[in-house]
């Protein structure tokens, strides 16, 4: 399968590069810098996901090069961690840039080269954050909802191309995310799980490898949360 | 290849996904949008990606038919199949 994952450089994308580049996958890979990891089956760009010219050349190159993509992974996204009073606007624009009208636009980029598809899915990220209404994240649990609610209603619009549309909510995962987040923070957030764990790469990457599996062709429009967490 | 051929061919692939009462007639009095149109919001959407894709495959550049520029416009461009050749035409000049 040909699979474009965006945000790869490093964290969960660059886990999932490596993951399916193993399965057997080509993976075209972006982020807005050069990335240090190199293989025969991975092809990377440099995109301003917030630049909608760079993602509509991004997505043409891609078309051109290799005709069909089956598999998109919404997967860039950053964090902000700050109480409202806290926020700035322009932190708050930011935040939805990357992480909601990136994803949308991209989205819309991608529809041709996945109408080719036999098996096209649209994979996004949430985040638990959304089910818990998550406090002193406010912009970036809002990002996150709007991806879920864009996720639900592509599910519905795509439907008719064969596209199944589809996201993960992770718990918290040792990355550059969760990095500069307070350990109580944290520890706090886990409490919250039913498995009062960290979620691990392999988490993600097996919630993900049910959702483009061929077989899973009539499941679309779901978020799963890792962790047993529930709206 | 001219828009107007690209509209043609458009529509020929859209009707190979119709229902032989709901083909779309390739014709200057055919309406895509308002009281008197021939296809529905679902089928339109459909006509609007199969002309992107060609444009896409035969000018090598990505345009969103549905942007800013044609809600802004007092008469929408996807109303005929002229209104829609000059409206892509005028997104391909922007493009240069």
């Amino acid at each position: 399968m040909n699979i474009v994952i965006t945000g790869t450089s490093r964290g969960i994308g660059l886990s999932l590069v490596k993951r399916y580049i193993e399965q057997g996958h080509f993976i075209i890979g972006c982020s807005r810098s050069e990335s240090e990891f190199k293989h025969a089956n991975y092809q990377h760009f440099v995109v301003d996901l917030t630049n909608e010219k760079e993602i509509n050349n991004f997505a043409l190159a891609v078309k051109k090069q290799y005709g069909e993509v089956d598999v998109l992974i919404n997967n860039a996204g950053i964090a902000s961690m700050n109480h409202f009073m806290l926020t700035p606007l322009e932190t708050a624009k930011k935040v939805m840039n990357t992480n909601f009208f990136a994803p949308f636009i991209v989205t819309r980029s991608f529809i041709n080269a996945l109408k080719k598809s036999n098996h096209p899915r649209i994979i996004n990220f949430s985040t638990v954050a959304v089910p818990f209404n998550l406090d002193g994240e406010l912009a970036y649990v809002a990002s996150k909802a709007a991806v879920e609610s864009m996720t639900k209603i592509l599910a519905k619009e795509l439907a008719s191309f064969n596209i199944t549309v589809n996201a993960i909510g992770p718990t918290p995962v040792k990355t550059f995310l969760t990095a500069n987040v307070p350990p109580d923070k944290i520890q706090n957030l886990l409490n919250r799980q039913a498995i009062k764990r960290f979620g691990e790469f392999e988490d993600i990457g097996n919630v993900i490898d049910f959702y483009i599996k061929e077989s899973s062709d009539f499941i679309t429009g779901q978020i799963i949360y890792l962790g047993g967490v529930n709206k | 290849m001219e828009i107007k051929e690209i509209l043609k061919i458009a529509i020929d692939e859209l009707n190979e996904q119709l229902e032989d009462d709901e083909k779309v007639e390739f014709s200057e009095n055919t309406k895509f949008i308002g009281s008197n149109a021939c296809i529905d919001s679902i089928t339109f959407v459909t006509l609007i990606s199969i002309i992107e894709e060609l444009i896409e495959d035969q000018y090598n550049k990505t345009i969103h038919l549905v942007n800013e520029k044609a809600f802004s416009q007092k008469r929408s461009p996807f109303y005929s199949i002229e209104t829609i050749t000059a409206y892509i035409e005028d997104l391909l000049k922007e493009e240069v």
